[in-house]
């Protein structure tokens, strides 16, 4: 295996380890073992977080450089093709009509949102296969679903249940159990899948649309499997554990100087890259100050920003004209 | 036998781009695709491509329909070079000139020894190992285009369909081209290209297509097509031939105005 593999492997262990570690009680290693009661802040508590950091991460990242090898456009991310709002959507319903307690309805209701975005995606852009149509596609859905999501929670029947919907659309990993894991590892793994197929089209799309196409690239056909790839994978993300933004936007540029710019050599750094960001990010939004944790998706996105001023000021070193 | 067209006619949104345009392209042969802007040179590569559908008419491939062979058949046998060829990320050249292969590589079969072999004869054939591990921005224009005629190269096409690959060459780096061209011809392949500078078409070209509207409006030996009396009609313009150059010249001056008091 290459050495930024490697390397990025280790990181994504890290990141798992200090999830387990790291907290408002630090579990040394020491304590590890059934007879210490810290050891069941891991087992109940921390695992399962710790576990759907990983998986979290890894398919918000793998989605992000799948999406800006088709898109060919560096600023593309998960939420553009709106499966993350669609599933927002439909996890802030199932939280507005009072199944806040019941996490299989509210899974299906996310799971049915990202289902409903890939159907109505195929069928807004046909069978063209052309990116432009993808992307207003997408950004259709992602306005009509956060206008549909506003529109539920001003109208939302008590107080309880709107700050509940409107935490949940912050995203995080807080009190997961091992039956969210089970939920939603299978979608994700599914959909991880199907978007590992899309590497070696991604790499001819380099080349344009028509010389992708004059290579043998049927483009509908690696339309119609990214929007099932990500729709499976972030719909079953968003599902359990909220909006996370901006992880599938910056992993892909931040494993590009490690391996390069093609696009099918980005794929695999980004999952283990995701992975260990959402893990890390996940572990420090517990030990912030105060009885409260930050929220993971708020976190994202605080750290998002002065991610972009940076590529910012050095786009604009390497193209001063700009 | 070999690449014709029949009848064809293509509509770009409300635009009728061919109107009927039925040609054969020889194998062994450079045929240059000419005619002013808008004639419908790019649009004929395409059809012929099957990248975009024509309403009517075929194209046939040593007498197989094109658009009814597999994406990756066609792919084997009709190369590509499209126009001021894009390239979206900084990748290095040889994985560039490896695309070429796709359609001859399974979907995750890592290159077998054929694959490496084509890659490294498109790249003697188009003189770019020198630079095979460098990135594609740090190349000069002249080189890139060498790149893109190895990447369409490594997929060992019978035939190259190439739109206008002398833009944005230099003199030299045209003759450059051009030579590789004919090399290709002389080997046995079809060459197609599109070009714009009509005494580079002359010097290449064993045969040539006139467009002008969408239409043919003279076929056969490049001689023969490209002479000031047909090229006339096709863009409006006298034309002057100096031995193996052709001039086009400037509409007489309108008489000056008498000056008045």
């Amino acid at each position: 295996m290459k050495r930024p593999v490697l390397l990025l492997t280790a990181l994504a262990l890290l990141g798992f380890v200090l999830s387990l570690v790291a907290g408002k009680v630090w579990v040394p290693f020491s304590a590890w073992g059934s007879d210490d009661p810290r050891w069941w802040i891991i087992a109940e508590l921390r695992l399962p977080r710790a576990l759907l950091g990983l998986a979290v991460g890894a398919v918000l990242g793998l989605s992000g450089a799948v999406l800006q090898g088709y898109l060919r456009n560096p600023l593309a991310d998960p939420a553009l093709i709106g499966v993350s709002s669609t599933a927002g959507l439909g996890a802030v319903a199932a939280l507005l009509l009072g199944f806040a307690g019941a996490p299989l309805v509210l899974f299906g209701s996310a799971m049915a949102g990202a289902g409903a975005a890939v159907l109505l995606l195929g069928l807004l852009v046909g069978r063209s296969g052309s990116a432009l149509a993808f992307i207003l596609a997408g950004t259709v859905l992602q306005s009509l679903a956060g206008a549909l999501t506003a529109f539920l929670i001003s109208v939302a029947p008590n107080p309880y249940a709107m700050s509940e919907a409107i935490g949940w659309m912050m995203g995080a990993l807080t009190d997961r159990s091992m039956d969210d894991v089970a939920r939603g590892l299978p979608f994700m793994a599914a959909g991880t899948a199907v978007l590992a197929t899309t590497g070696r089209s991604l790499d001819a799309l380099s080349l344009g649309e028509e010389a992708a196409r004059s290579l043998g690239l049927r483009l509908g056909r690696l339309q119609a499997l990214i929007a099932l790839g990500v729709g499976l994978s972030v719909g079953a993300a968003v599902a359990v554990s909220g909006v996370v933004g901006f992880v599938g936007l910056i992993v892909p540029h931040l494993v590009r100087p490690l391996v390069g710019q093609k696009p099918s050599d980005v794929l695999l750094p980004s999952a283990l890259g995701g992975a260990a960001l959402v893990t890390a990010a996940d572990a420090l939004v517990r030990l912030a100050p105060g009885a409260e944790e930050v929220r993971l998706g708020i976190a994202m996105a605080l750290l998002g920003t002065p991610f972009f001023l940076a590529l910012l000021l050095r786009f604009r070193r390497e193209q001063p004209w700009a | 036998m070999g690449l014709t067209v029949t009848d064809l006619r293509v509509r770009l949104g409300q635009r009728t781009v061919l109107d009927g345009v039925t040609a054969a392209f020889a194998p062994g042969r450079v045929t240059a695709l000419l005619g002013p802007n808008g004639a419908g040179k790019s649009s004929l590569l395409r059809a012929m491509l099957a990248l975009i559908t024509a309403e009517t008419g075929h194209v046939t491939l040593d007498g197989a329909d094109v658009s009814a062979l597999g994406p990756r058949e066609r792919a084997r046998r009709l190369g590509y070079l499209p126009q001021a060829a894009e390239l979206a990320w900084n990748i290095p050249v040889r994985a560039v000139v490896e695309l070429g292969r796709l359609s001859h590589r399974g979907r995750f079969a890592a290159p077998n020894a054929a694959d490496k072999e084509a890659v490294a004869r498109a790249m003697t054939l188009t003189d770019t190992h020198a630079f095979a591990d460098r990135l594609t921005a740090e190349l000069s224009g002249g080189e890139r285009a060498r790149v893109m005629l190895a990447r369409v190269l490594a997929g060992e096409p019978d035939w190259l369909l190439a739109d206008e690959p002398l833009a944005s060459l230099d003199p030299a780096h045209q003759l450059d081209m051009l030579a590789r061209l004919r090399g290709l011809a002389r080997v046995g392949g079809g060459v197609v290209v599109v070009l714009h500078d009509l005494t580079q078409a002359l010097r290449v070209a064993d045969d040539a297509v006139l467009l002008k509207d969408g239409r043919v409006l003279a076929e056969g030996n490049a001689d023969d097509v490209l002479t000031p009396e047909v090229l006339l009609r096709a863009y409006g313009v006298a034309f002057r031939r100096h031995g193996p150059t052709l001039m086009p010249m400037p509409p007489a001056p309108a008489p000056p105005t008498p000056a008045r008091r």
